[in-house]
């Protein structure tokens, strides 16, 4: 089992928490957060994302509106709803106490 | 020259080849029935259905109008897998997979083996199981050939019974399947038994007809002609099966020093012949040479009376097997000549089929 494997399920429960900071910094449209993920360890491809996307605004995190695009049909730009925003904080803090759990255990 | 099929991916007309597709198709009906227990479903599938349009869009151009089946898979590649986004969905899925559907996971289709008959030679085996394992196609028949030299023939069979067991990928579904979950077991016993009614007949009044043969002239001079080989044939017959491997490792170096550098040891092959014609030439030399020690070897093993047969046999399967085990290994890790010979087989192979090929297609 390599390396990636190990935290193959971390990255995946991690996935949420990224896609609400990107969409925090920005309005997003699904291609561009493909887009700012491609180059990290948490590469993913649309049968993930949307889905994912999805579900996040079943839950009340995000939502989106049309806006027209010079190339193309009209696309979904996301952006985090009240909720959202309350979740990605949370999320912050409790990632920043794991972090320091880490460094701290053991050597 | 492939059919063409315009297809509406949310409002827009794209133009697909026939075989792109098939395999498009089959990505969005996968995707649906992944997603068959999602509230949002149309909307995710109309999503995808975007994605796949803009993705469309970026292999097309004014001198272009239509996307290739090689694109359409690249598209689907990127698309990846359509993944369940919740624990509520992931046991949904795994409820439809135990009612033998396809849940989220399953959402790539299945890997299976299939026969490939798109540019297959004889019929489609090694195509098959070229695109099952992404391995080259010609590696898999080099494989074969060698295989039935070596076995003297058994490597045939494998490939026979195979065109039995295996099934043809007919349909688009069952061609983007065969890139792609091992086929299980009771399967194969199923389709052999389907198989055997169907197309065997042939082959079972084949086989008593050989029967009758073998009983008649039996297997080798030694039997049926009352004509029993002189004893010092088994005493020496492990100097025969060293014999035997010394002439293969012989045909060994100097094919590859064929392959590699072109010279036959020190004997330049004249200009007007292709490399492979050289290889063609080797083995059926080498067959020649080695045919008398192979018909004394035997001889000796169905040696009437005295002496066990089957032990002449097993040593030489074993000095065989040994010394080959060790050169291939010794050969593949230390050696770079061997290196260099299995990297070039591929490209030797194809220019091989492509001389075939044009035989056959353009008869002079």
């Amino acid at each position: 089992m390599g390396l990636p494997e190990k935290f193959a399920s971390i990255r995946k429960g991690l996935l949420e928490f990224l896609i609400l900071k990107i969409v925090a910094a920005d309005k997003v449209y699904a291609a561009d957060i493909l887009e700012r993920l491609s180059d990290t360890e948490f590469a993913t491809q649309e049968g993930t994302l949307y889905p994912l996307l999805s579900k996040m605004r079943r839950d009340g995190l995000l939502d989106y509106e049309w806006q027209e695009s010079d190339a193309g049909p009209p696309r979904k730009y996301y952006e985090l709803t009240g909720k959202g925003k309350s979740q990605l904080g949370e999320l912050d803090d409790y990632w920043k106490q794991l972090n320091t759990t880490v460094t701290k255990l053991g050597r | 020259m492939q059919k063409v099929i315009s297809i509406n991916l949310n409002g827009n007309a794209y133009s697909l080849d026939e075989s792109g597709y098939d395999v498009l198709r089959e990505y969005l009906e996968t995707a649906e029935r992944a997603l068959a227990t999602n509230p949002d479903r149309a909307e995710i599938l109309s999503d995808l259905e975007q994605a796949i349009a803009e993705k469309c869009q970026r292999f097309l151009g004014p001198q272009k109008s239509v996307v290739s089946a090689s694109e359409v898979d690249q598209i689907v590649k990127e698309m990846g897998p359509i993944e369940a986004a919740s624990e509520e969905d992931a046991t949904n899925g795994t409820n439809q997979n135990a009612d033998g559907k396809h849940g989220p996971h399953a959402a790539p289709p299945p890997k299976r083996l299939y026969r490939n008959p798109d540019g297959a030679m004889i019929a489609g085996v090694c195509n098959g199981l070229a695109s099952y394992f992404g391995i080259d196609v010609a590696l898999f028949r080099i494989g074969f050939v060698l295989t039935a030299l070596i076995s003297k023939g058994a490597g045939i069979l494998i490939y026979v019974a195979m065109m039995f067991i295996v099934p043809e990928a007919r349909t688009g579904e069952e061609r983007a399947a065969a890139g792609g979950a091992p086929f299980s077991a009771k399967e194969v016993i199923e389709r052999a038994k389907r198989q055997y009614d169907e197309g065997a007949r042939h082959w079972r009044r084949h086989w008593r007809q050989q029967q009758r043969h073998w009983r008649r002239y039996g297997w080798a001079p030694g039997r049926g002609t009352g004509y029993a080989p002189p004893p010092w044939t088994v005493a020496i017959a492990p100097v025969f099966a060293f014999t035997h491997l010394a002439l293969f490792l012989l045909l060994a170096t100097m094919m590859i020093s064929l392959v590699n550098t072109g010279r036959i040891l020190t004997w330049h092959l004249p200009e007007d012949v292709p490399a492979w014609a050289g290889v063609l030439i080797l083995l059926v030399g080498y067959q020649i040479v080695v045919s008398p020690i192979r018909a004394i070897q035997h001889w000796s093993w169905t040696l009437p009376g005295p002496g066990q047969p089957g032990l002449y046999a097993f040593w030489n399967a074993a000095i065989w097997l040994t010394g080959m085990a060790v050169v291939v290994w010794i050969g593949s890790h230390h050696l770079p000549e061997i290196q260099e010979f299995i990297r070039r087989l591929p490209e030797l192979a194809r220019q091989f089929a492509e001389a075939v090929r044009n035989l056959v297609t353009e008869p002079r």
